[in-house]
């Protein structure tokens, strides 16, 4: 009986492993065709043109690392590599940690929290171009809002912000450093997840508010701090809209950016070149992604 | 059984990805026969449509056409920001997606990708059997537009709309004839007035008074036409040194106060606001002195006040040696092609021109004008003033713009520009600085 029971089964085990198999294999079709038409092909394109010299409509031609040494000896480039580094160690440090310690903030509930982070949550809601623009107003030096209030103490004071050394690199930096909010509900929803019962046997043993938050709760949003950050470097590498709609990477080279350049070399017909900017953009946010995934050990659980 | 309907569901999906991959979106111009009626009809992609200044005339103009051949051709426009026109057509072609008549197009692409990978129709053949529309065309514009083999491709320009500049007589009202002064006659001549600059986007306004200071030198105009066979990339000559000095004095003394980070709109807006008394703009600017668009003039500005002139040393900024507007796809059909044909020669009869001209301004050197044009031409006052400043001693000159690097002319320029306004470059940094600009966007 027991035979007669058994066979069966495992038959009809298979028979719908077999039948599963085939319906999720149809599944992941479209992801797949998808992934590899749209990523994967692209990317690989991208790597292999860095190595031409292409006007992207001929055929390349392969001219070694040709685009490579041509990057490496433009001041441009270079000018573009340390902005790159400032700015991603001010949003590592100010950025994130604007957000992370408004986070911390909401955490505590206080009356109107929701209505401050909705608040919060609206600069992200307009795109990077209006921003742009509307900081082009800001920093006005005839009727923008910030040097109409400087002149009300200084009424000869002239700077133009977004035009004049030094101070367009920080001018460029003020119009981003300020919208964290992805990073602040990211730490916010870790903050949410914390079992009460970690912050009540803390109290118990007699941790204060800021034993809580240095012990307990900041180990704790780790994963969504590190999260906060890369999403915040990466945006840092890719930055275009901002730069291109006020300085255009000026005055100079204050405010050059690797986006800027890579648009300047399509404007070219430079597409090698401009492919080469491209695969250096790659590299350098998979080694971000591989420091901070360290850094952070994001990998690992706490719970 | 079942693998069948498998392998009929996978290619169901496959098809639903490639049906979504492979859909063009439109925008590459369709042809239809209009059914029954046998009328051929095309789209065409366009700049000069809706709030684009270009549409007063060019909309009207293919509404024209439209009457004109109704029941056998019909165009229908697809309007297109200006700003990306340019990517699209690219684009279109890329997908192999042209329209079967394509306006303009970046003209280095089409010098250096479309014309010699054959992607344009030939219509030497229709000028040839056309003497009257190609007697109308410039001479340079033919020659520039011919290749070896002897084909042409873009139809050549048949008018010239030399840029100069325009002034407020309210608040400056010389009396001397300013383009047959020479440069430092005109700038010591203008004093403290304002001048409406601007560095933003691709500084089009200062870039135009910095091909005039160019081209006033000796050798200046051999130099800037030199860009056209061969961008320049280097700014170290004395010429372009000694210009941008100039330049950098206009900057630091007479531009208006907005000039720094100005895009055009802004020093547009600083002339019609009585904040400049002069700013350099093609004649197509003239529209915006009609009372049509008093909307946007304020404190006190006056159309009627505006006059026009062009450059010292009597120049006018344009390009003879160019492409022209129009071109015809390879891929267009007999009929499409037919239809291209006869729009071209429509635009190109004298009655068309003459519209053109007085609409947009400009001169048809190879043209005899009727009585009518010339005295409509009298009352719009500006046109009037570059048709009387523009005659057989006019020097044309090609805008900077035009003959350096891409790149150069829509970022570096303007990304330099606001460090020489302020003093933080000298000329010769400043230029240096343009050369290395230009030598790396031309490195191979």
């Amino acid at each position: 009986m027991l035979k007669k029971v058994t066979k069966p089964n495992r038959m009809s085990k298979n028979h719908w492993e077999r039948r599963n198999y085939k319906w999720i294999y149809l599944f992941l079709l479209p992801t797949t065709v998808i992934f590899l038409m749209f990523y994967l092909v692209p990317i690989v394109q991208v790597f292999v043109t860095s190595f031409t010299q292409w006007d992207g409509f001929n055929d390349p031609v392969f001219n070694g690392i040709r685009n490579y040494q041509n990057l490496f000896t433009s001041s441009a480039f270079l000018v573009s590599l340390k902005n790159l580094l400032l700015w991603a160690l001010i949003a590592m440090f100010f950025h994130v940690g604007f957000g992370t310690l408004v986070a911390f903030v909401l955490y505590q509930r206080k009356r109107g929290w929701k209505v401050t982070r909705a608040v919060f949550m609206i600069p992200n809601v307009i795109s990077a171009a209006a921003w742009a623009m509307i900081y082009r107003f800001f920093f006005n030096n005839n009727f923008g809002i910030l040097n109409s209030i400087i002149r009300t103490i200084d009424p000869d004071f002239d700077v133009q912000w977004l035009y004049q050394s030094p101070w367009a690199f920080w001018a460029v930096t003020l119009t981003w450093l300020f919208y964290a909010v992805i990073v602040t509900l990211l730490v916010l929803g870790d903050l949410m997840n914390i079992p009460q019962e970690l912050n009540e046997a803390a109290i118990i043993d007699g941790a204060g508010g800021w034993q809580l938050i240095r012990y307990i709760q900041l180990p704790l949003c780790r994963g969504a701090i590190a999260t906060g950050v890369i999403c915040s470097l990466t945006s840092r590498i890719t930055m275009y809209e901002q730069i291109s709609l006020t300085t255009a990477g000026g005055p100079g080279n204050d405010t050059m950016s690797l986006p800027i350049l890579l648009v300047n070399a399509v404007t070219d017909y430079r597409y090698g070149y401009a492919n080469a900017i491209g695969v250096l953009m790659f590299v350098i946010g998979l080694i971000m992604m591989v420091v901070i995934n360290k850094a952070f050990r994001i990998n690992e659980t706490d719970y | 059984m079942k693998k069948k309907r498998l392998l009929a569901a996978l290619t169901a999906g496959l098809m639903l990805v490639s049906a979504g991959c492979g859909a063009s979106g439109g925008g590459g111009g369709s042809t239809s026969d209009g059914g029954d009626s046998g009328e051929i009809t095309i789209t065409i992609p366009s700049y000069k449509t809706g709030q684009n200044v270009g549409a007063v005339f060019f909309e009207p103009q293919v509404e024209r056409f439209n009457q004109k051949y109704e029941g056998q051709y019909h165009i229908e426009l697809e309007n297109v920001t200006e700003d990306v026109f340019n990517d699209q057509m690219k684009q279109l072609a890329q997908q192999k997606a042209l329209p079967p008549l394509v306006q303009g197009g970046d003209k280095e692409w089409l010098r250096t990708v479309v014309f010699p990978n054959g992607m344009a129709h030939d219509i030497s053949g229709w000028l040839d059997e056309n003497p009257d529309i190609k007697a109308l065309m410039l001479e340079d514009a033919i020659d520039y537009c011919t290749e070896d083999d002897g084909a042409i491709y873009s139809v050549p320009l048949a008018t010239v709309r030399p840029t100069g500049f325009f002034y407020n007589s309210a608040m400056w009202n010389p009396t001397e004839d300013l383009s047959s002064l020479t440069m430092d006659e005109f700038i010591s001549l203008i004093g403290d007035q304002k001048i409406a600059f601007s560095t933003a986007e691709n500084a089009w306004v200062s870039a135009l008074f910095l091909t005039a200071l160019i081209a006033d030198q000796e050798g200046g105009v051999e130099l800037l036409n030199s860009g056209i066979e061969e961008k320049i990339t280097d700014f170290n000559q004395p010429i372009i040194v000694t210009a941008v000095e100039k330049l950098q004095s206009l900057l630091q003394n007479n531009a208006s106060a907005n000039s720094v980070g100005a895009a055009y709109p802004d020093a547009a807006n600083a002339f019609m606001s009585g904040q400049a008394s002069i700013i350099s703009n093609g004649p197509w600017m003239s529209t915006d002195f009609e009372e049509t668009n008093s909307a946007n003039w304020s404190n006190g500005f006056n159309g009627a006040d505006v006059r026009a002139s062009l450059f010292p040393g009597q120049v006018g900024i344009a390009q003879t040696r160019s492409y022209g507007e129009w071109w015809i796809s390879a891929d267009a059909t007999e009929d499409e092609i037919a239809l291209a044909e006869a729009f071209l020669e429509f635009i190109y009869s004298p009655e068309e021109l003459e519209a053109y001209l007085l609409a947009e301004g400009g001169d048809a050197p190879n043209l005899e004008y009727s009585e009518s044009f010339t005295a409509q031409q009298g009352e719009t006052q500006v046109l009037a003033d570059l048709a009387a400043d523009t005659s057989e001693e006019t020097v044309f000159a090609p805008c900077i713009l035009d003959v350096i690097p891409s790149s150069v002319a829509s970022s570096d320029l303007s990304r330099l520009l606001p460090s020489l306004a302020d003093g933080t470059y000298t000329a010769e940094e400043f230029c240096e600085l343009l050369t290395t600009a230009a030598q790396e966007a031309t490195a191979e």
